[in-house]
């Protein structure tokens, strides 16, 4: 009992911290891939006692800038933490904090691979094999609202408060067309005589063959620009425009409290991917119409590593086009978000439902 | 009485229900009342996942503090004046008006639980194993038994979209 | 579970909703303001539909568990219901200029439609949840249709007051249709009667048709969960007024009889003179004699003719309610009967009002004075309207509030003093009351001069055949009453 709570305990602790990793690591990301887009050059001056005084390595691994998320690090952790006199302090602490919770919920019912055991049965490696995982993530990832309107407001001051109120129509207007995004995924999950499930685990196992994106790219498509906008990424970013509302939501953030945010923002885009990653590109099949059981790699460690391995490089692919993406289109004005998501996305996943489920009636049918 | 743990999370679960509802009437502020008031939504999806009906915990978390509880704040944000919270309950009978819904609170509260623990049958036998909401089931009792009430809760939504959107664009003729 | 057989039993509320749905297109691309003419012909081209469909449609049927009930008695009121909506939809367009709508005209038909396709679902079933979800419709849609007209000042304050009393008597509803749920385990009105037959009552159950009555009482405008009506009836557009007089009520009191009699006929109760017992009876009671002392005594006071109706309205509840408490056969005969020609009285009333409310700006007393001279046919129905509300003969009023006291009287064993006589009586007493107050109106429509630089009074052909309709229907029910009463009672044999 102990141990097995010990084990849960451990594995829980490995997902945040790789999760934790991942965001230190995306933010260096972000920095040289717009220095490259900038012709900079990016972070390349921090460096480590020991490792950077290595002869050839040192050097290198410190032009790369691979210490700087250290460095940044720290600078949340020990700078000096400013409380404003003028804000609701409860509601302010309570903010950042509900801003990274459910970004951190969400990753323990993502599947990120799968083994075949020695008793030939296939396991997938997954925190919490929820039934119905793909409600939890949009029921917890819809909470996290909570946390840029309580920043807005609580700060009591006019950039952030305009912030968070663009930043709860954006993602009540967006989420809405997600939702509606992923339904034909589902509903060829669970045509009649398939198991019913919601299930994140089946819906990889179903692109064994074409993967989902091929089936309905218009699904995923609304589905990407969603997630753009629900995680508050450019050219959606509305809510913490700078040149518009200085900081939006963060404004009156600093320290530490500013950190949460940062890092909630970032996992939120790298659970995102993920997401986008499992429902439409095969999840931890290498290739359409390839998976490892058909290279003969998908048993024991090696299966479980290679999964998680192509999964994670699937993950980060998209990332990247996040970051591109951020560096390359200018912030759409606030009206053109809202006609974007109630005029252009809804109805057109609406229609794609629609037609899903018309040519998803014939084919069961026919 | 012996509790298990499953049974001191009900009651976790309650308290953090109810208080929240309690202090969305006690709470002047508006936008504090509506942010407990998700609160209590939340603990209303904490009874269901304790009940073993998932869907409908996340659901109602999804729906009620993802969507309709964010609208209320959302609109209370909009529409919120220098001067909230500021208002004086003004009267000179506001004491007796306290009392006279403290006793109707209290008379109506008093009939539900003597109603209810009068009613003795209700103490069925409780199933050992959590019931379990399958998916399919609901999905199936959705598209057989329940298609009226569910198409016309539909039309009542649709209703609810054209009052708002109509109501809002009366809003601006004077400028036109 | 055949879609094929349940559209086939829906097809007058898929009539309506397609309709209310075309206009609602209309009013998206601007129909409304070219043609109210446009807008008219479609919503009573979707009314002709509804009603052919009921006419011509499945005679009898009941699909999933109840929720969906055709039989003659359904079909007569739905039909009742539709020719109601018809003579509301010809109000609100005197003359095909959208006049007192803002050129809303669509959008205003179509919440129209809506609102009577909530009251014909929930005519049209006897399962507590579609009850439920029927009702909240239709009130959704009259609230709108309330603050539809004016953008600001009073209608919107007796909009919102109607909504917050709505949205608290809706919650009543549903925590007592839960409480009844939970003691029978059913939401099927014939399975909640057979289970209440054979199983003793739990305490809950008294409990849950109790906060149930109270959503129901809101619903009917009966004392103490009136308050709403009075500013609704004033400050609404005299055609959504009309409607929730009229179609609204009727439906509310087919609902109330149904549930009361059909489901919880078991736990009636008593309400006899010296024989209380526990039950529903004795709260219908209370809710009856305080609606028929608070109704008409405080329409006595009334300056305002709208008002004066709705108190009015409140005090015809409690007459109806009266005989409801008797909950045989023949008291929702009764009951049923007398809430249509109430309805159609209503109409009738409300049109006229509403006729002098534009040429006039105001419904003070004083503004009806002298309508007989500047407008005889209006004067003429309102006269007809009001004394059969007071229930002169030879009007239909005489007959149907007869027909209320005496099934009130008809209860308990023959030869002994009947056990609600006591209620009849006040029924009796304020009925008298009444007639003092509508001859205040007619008096000052008759006999009082018209004040000299009184506007003509003039009104659109629709709206007139509508009055005249409704002022003949009056005349011809109350010389040949069978002609509702003989289908009423074949299609109560079908239920009982």
């Amino acid at each position: 009992m102990a141990v097995d709570l010990l084990i849960v305990v451990g594995k829980a602790l490995a997902v945040v911290v790789v999760l934790m990793g991942l965001c230190a690591y995306t933010v260096l990301a972000e920095r040289k891939v717009s220095s490259w887009i900038q012709n900079r050059v990016g972070p390349n001056r921090t460096t480590l006692p020991v490792i950077g005084a290595i002869p050839v390595l040192g050097p290198m691994l410190t032009r790369l800038g691979l210490f700087q998320p250290m460095a940044d690090g720290l600078k949340f952790l020990f700078k000096e933490d400013i409380l404003p006199g003028h804000v609701n302090k409860v509601y302010y602490m309570l903010a950042p904090v509900i801003a990274l919770v459910p970004a951190l919920l969400t990753v323990s019912v993502v599947p990120f691979g799968q083994y075949v055991d020695a008793d030939g049965v296939t396991r997938p490696l997954i925190l919490a094999n929820l039934d119905i995982g793909i409600l939890f993530i949009f029921a917890i990832s819809s909470l996290g609202v909570y946390a840029i309107i309580l920043a807005g407001w609580a700060a009591n001051s006019k950039y952030p408060f305009l912030g968070g109120v663009r930043a709860s129509a954006q993602m009540i207007s967006y989420e809405l067309a997600m939702g509606l995004s992923v339904l034909p995924v589902f509903l060829w999950i669970n045509t009649p005589g398939a198991p019913a499930t919601l299930s994140l685990v089946a819906v990889v196992d179903a692109q064994a063959g074409a993967w989902f994106v091929l089936l309905m790219p218009l699904s995923a498509l609304i589905f990407l620009i969603s997630i753009f906008a629900e995680t508050n990424r450019a050219p959606f970013d509305m809510p913490e425009s700078e040149s518009e509302l200085v900081g939006g939501f963060h404004t009156e953030y600093s320290s530490f409290k500013f950190g949460l945010f940062f890092v909630a923002e970032y996992a939120h885009m790298i659970v995102g991917s993920a997401i986008l990653v499992l429902l439409f590109f095969g999840g931890w099949h290498p290739l359409p119409w390839l998976t490892l059981a058909d290279l003969g790699l998908a048993g024991g460690v090696l299966g479980g590593v290679l999964s998680t391995l192509v999964f994670l490089a699937k993950t980060l692919l998209v990332v990247f086009f996040f970051i591109w993406v951020r560096w390359t289109v200018p912030r759409f004005r606030y009206d053109q978000v809202m006609r974007i998501g109630w005029r252009m996305l809804l109805p057109l996943a609406i229609a794609n439902l629609i037609a899903y489920v018309l040519f998803l009636a014939w084919w069961v049918t026919r | 009485m012996n509790l298990t743990a499953s049974g001191l999370l009900f009651f976790a679960f309650a308290v953090l229900t109810l208080g929240a509802g309690t202090a969305v009437a006690l709470v002047r502020e508006p936008v504090r009342a509506a942010l407990v008031g998700a609160l209590c939504f939340v603990g209303v999806g904490l009874l269901y996942l304790w009940l073993g009906a998932e869907f409908l915990g996340f659901i109602q978390w999804l729906v009620y503090v993802g969507a309709v509880a964010v609208l209320i704040v959302f609109v209370i944000l909009l529409t919120r004046r220098e001067d909230a919270g500021g208002e004086t309950e003004g009267g000179r009978f506001a004491g007796l008006r306290v009392l006279g819904g403290l006793g109707v609170a209290l008379a109506l509260f008093g009939a539900l639980a003597a109603a209810v623990l009068g009613s003795g049958s209700l103490y069925r036998e409780v199933p050992e194993e959590p019931m379990v909401l399958e998916i399919a089931a609901l999905g199936r009792e959705l598209v057989a038994g329940a298609v009226p009430p569910l198409i016309l809760v539909g039309v009542v939504l649709t209703v609810a979209l054209v009052g708002g959107v109509t109501l809002a664009l009366v809003e601006r003729k004077p400028d036109a | 579970m055949n879609y094929l057989e349940l559209i086939s039993h829906v097809l007058p509320e898929i009539a309506v909703l397609v309709t209310a749905l075309v206009l609602i297109g209309m009013g998206c691309a601007g129909g409304s303001r070219g043609g109210g003419k446009a807008v008219l012909a479609v919503t009573a081209a979707g009314l002709g539909l509804a009603l052919a469909a009921v006419v011509f449609g499945p005679e009898s049927g009941r699909l999933l568990e109840g929720m969906i009930v055709v039989d003659a008695l359904t079909r007569l009121f739905k039909a009742v219901l539709l020719a109601l909506t018809l003579g509301t939809a010809l109000f609100l367009f005197p003359g095909g200029e959208a006049g007192g709508n803002e050129g809303r005209g669509a959008e205003n038909s179509a919440l129209l439609l809506l609102a009577l396709l909530g009251l014909l679902v929930v005519v049209g079933t006897e399962n507590l949840l579609l009850l439920f979800v029927g009702l909240e419709l239709a009130s959704l849609a009259l609230y709108l249709m309330v603050v539809f007209a004016a953008p600001a000042g009073r209608p919107a304050e007796a909009a919102l007051r109607y909504f917050f009393f709505g949205s608290v008597a809706a919650a009543f509803l549903l925590f007592g249709f839960s409480f009844i749920y939970g003691a029978t385990g059913s939401i099927d009105l014939r399975v909640i009667a057979k289970v209440l037959a054979a199983h003793p009552v739990e305490p809950i159950l008294p409990l849950g048709v109790g906060l149930a009555l109270v959503g129901f009482g809101f619903k009917v405008a009966a004392v103490p969960f009136h308050l709403w009506a009075p500013d609704v009836y004033q400050s609404a557009p005299a055609p959504a007024a009309g409607f929730i007089a009229s179609a609204s009520k009727v439906a509310g009191f087919f609902i109330v009889a149904k549930v009361l009699v059909l489901g919880f006929g078991v736990v009636e109760g008593s309400a006899d003179w010296g024989a209380f017992a526990m039950g529903w009876a004795p709260l219908v009671a209370v809710l009856a004699a305080l609606s028929m002392v608070v109704g008409n005594l405080a329409a006595l006071a009334q300056q305002s003719v709208r008002r004066l109706l709705a108190y009015s309205g409140i005090g015809h509840s409690g007459f109806i309610l009266t005989a409801l408490v008797a909950a045989n056969a023949e008291a929702v005969r009764a009951v049923l009967f007398y809430s249509v020609i109430y309805g159609v009285a209503s109409l009738a009333a409300f049109g006229v009002a509403g006729c002098v409310l534009r040429a006039r700006g105001a419904d003070r007393l004083e503004d009806f004075a002298g309508l007989g001279r500047t407008a005889p046919a209006a004067a003429g129905v309102l006269a007809l309207a009001l004394l059969s509300l007071a229930g002169l003969p030879p009007l239909v009023g005489f007959f149907g509030k007869f027909q209320l006291f005496a099934a009130a009287l008809s209860g308990g064993t023959p030869g002994t003093v009947p056990g609600l006589l006591w209620l009849v009586a006040l029924a009796l007493l304020m009925s008298a009351v009444s007639l003092y107050y509508y001859l205040r109106v007619l008096k000052q429509v008759f006999f009082a001069p018209a004040p000299a630089d009184a506007a003509p009074t003039r009104d659109t052909s629709a709206g007139t055949a509508v009055c005249l309709v409704c002022g003949s229907v009056l005349v011809l029910l109350g010389l040949f009453p069978s002609l509702v009463l003989q289908p009423l009672q074949r299609a109560l044999v079908q239920l009982f």
